[in-house]
């Protein structure tokens, strides 16, 4: 039987020193794969169903929208907008025709892509905010 | 007032390291760009880097940015979004980069749909946006613009899902659950295997080409930096951009932008010959009524003041050309083409009444990339031809 791996208190006391000093990286959002807008966002955006990213669910949380495929950083903003809003469009039909979503009280189709649409054309959002921005708009079956 | 799109190409809080060569009558560095003796070499060192640099910015960029919303006052503060930039101009007096501040303020201050029974719900928003270029020395901003616009927009997407289709409740909540219990296997968090394959199976097989539409109506303050320039815009825009999401499409095969492309991943992919139809080219048309009595620039050329009207064309385009150590290297490109309509003599002498920029850029293995630019934005009086070989690290 292979001996356990000592561990280093020092390594472990300057880790957890790092990772206190370390604000979450994105800003009011947990990714978790208990989290149904978190899976439902990763999922509809993945290679095979929408085709905008080819990450892990794990890997995908720190990804921003330049690193989805439909973002063109040579297109006008008016370009960029246009088809930031046609993948609202298409994310929230998704959601609420296929796997049974509700929009939140207050929330309607159009606030939904424009809140969507407003996450995808920022450069500096990840995916992990854009799935807490899905989370607000939509009640998901499975979040009870 | 000029805006220099041989300088506009400026990748993501990147630092991007270009060599450019001249190709017409100008010779010019995209914006942000530093020339390679001007970086330090442990800079250099550490650029190579991503981790590192992620290490820093990541940290920095949260805290000072990302301010969560405890009040009304915080929250418009955060809906800034400011960036640092650097701006280069080779063809200013001198040629030393100066410090400058991209913002980008976006709001939405009312959004309704007219009938949400409907299968493609019309909706209605009324927003507010500014976003611009600023720079210490003014003289030294290639992108001396800044818009300042109240919209509103009506908007509309036809499809997306096969309008006959209804799922029932109790199958839809089937597929949430059967996709939560899924999202606990390793290969299916990889997008792999059976499973995940069968439910992009189950999530696409309604999928149905999609027309997406924004009718705009607005009111712009165009300005430089200073407001010695400045001219405000009413008009409309109809932006259109038409997809069909699903990997294998007949709608992809009217996609003749996407053959080239379709042919070098079916032959170094080795993927079967499909043009995307998730990448049709967006189109923005637009007319405006622009009252130029404020620019001073302008009115020393032909001092009429009178409103004219300004039509647009806008084109964006982006495909993936192959993949390369499994990451997708990308072909770009857009073209926006601007047309005084009924100009004057003067105007016309000056070649203020007609503005086209076109530009296309290639990625490279390593994130290098190809780019060339040609041509000019409205309140540019240079025409300028830029081929570029550059190098970007995000962060």
């Amino acid at each position: 039987m292979p001996k356990k791996p000592k561990s280093d208190p020092n390594k472990a006391a300057a880790a957890a020193l790092v990772a206190a000093a370390t604000p979450p990286l994105v800003n009011n959002c947990i990714w978790s794969n208990n989290n149904a807008a978190c899976v439902n966002t990763w999922f509809c955006l993945s290679e095979q169903v929408l085709g905008q990213i080819d990450a892990s669910f794990d890997d995908a949380a720190t990804l921003t929208m330049p690193d989805l495929a439909y973002w063109n950083e040579l297109a006008g903003a008016d370009n960029r907008k246009v088809e930031a809003a046609a993948l609202a469009d298409i994310l929230t039909k998704l959601f609420t025709n296929m796997v049974g979503a509700k929009y939140e009280p207050g929330q309607n189709y159009a606030s939904a892509v424009v809140a969507i649409t407003a996450v995808l054309t920022d450069e500096n959002k990840t995916v992990c905010e854009l799935a807490a921005v899905v989370d607000e708009l939509h009640h998901f079956i499975t979040e009870g | 007032m000029r805006a220099n799109p041989c300088s506009s190409v400026f990748i993501r809080g990147s630092l991007i390291l270009i060599i450019a060569f001249p190709g017409g009558n100008c010779f010019a560095q995209p914006t942000n760009s530093v020339p390679l003796d001007r970086v330090p070499s442990a800079i250099l060192r550490v650029i190579e880097e991503d981790d590192v640099m992620k290490s820093l910015a990541v940290p920095l960029m949260t805290t000072v940015l990302q301010t969560g919303h405890t009040n009304g006052l915080l929250g418009f503060i955060n809906d800034w979004h400011l960036r640092p930039k650097f701006f280069h101009a080779p063809d200013g007096a001198s040629d030393d980069a100066v410090l400058g501040l991209e913002y980008h303020y976006q709001k939405s201050i009312a959004n309704r749909v007219f009938d949400e029974t409907w299968k493609n719900p019309m909706g209605l928003s009324l927003a507010f946006e500014a976003w611009g270029d600023v720079a210490v020395d003014a003289d030294k901003n290639p992108n001396n613009l800044l818009e300042t616009s109240a919209e509103l927009h009506l908007f509309q997407g036809w499809g997306g899902i096969d309008p006959q289709y209804k799922n029932s409740e109790e199958a839809a909540a089937e597929f949430q659950r059967e996709l939560m219990r899924n999202i606990q296997d390793e290969d299916f968090r990889n997008q792999r295997g059976k499973a995940y394959e069968e439910m992009a199976k189950k999530m696409t097989a309604h999928i149905r080409p999609q027309l997406f539409w924004d009718l705009q109506g607005h009111g712009t303050l165009e300005a430089d930096q200073q407001f010695h320039d400045k001219q405000w815009a009413y008009g409309g825009k109809l932006s259109l951009a038409f997809r069909d999401w699903r990997s294998k499409s007949t709608v992809g095969w009217f996609n003749v932008l996407d053959y080239p492309f379709a042919a070098v991943r079916w032959l170094v992919d080795k993927e079967e010959f499909q043009p995307s139809g998730r990448t049709f080219p967006s189109v923005v048309l637009g007319l405006d009524l622009v009252d130029p009595s404020d620019n001073d620039s302008r009115l020393a050329i032909d001092p009429d003041s009178d409103a004219f009207p300004r039509g647009r064309i806008e084109l964006a385009f982006k495909t993936r050309v192959l993949r390369w150590q499994n990451k997708p290297l990308y072909f770009s490109a857009a073209f926006r083409y601007f047309q005084e309509f009924s100009a004057s003599g003067p105007i016309k002498a000056a070649d203020l009444d007609r503005s086209d920029y076109f530009v296309v850029r290639l990625d490279l293995p390593y994130r290098f990339n190809l780019s060339f630019a040609n041509g000019k934005l409205p309140l540019d009086r240079d025409n300028d031809q830029v081929y570029a070989i550059g190098w970007a690290l995000g962060f």
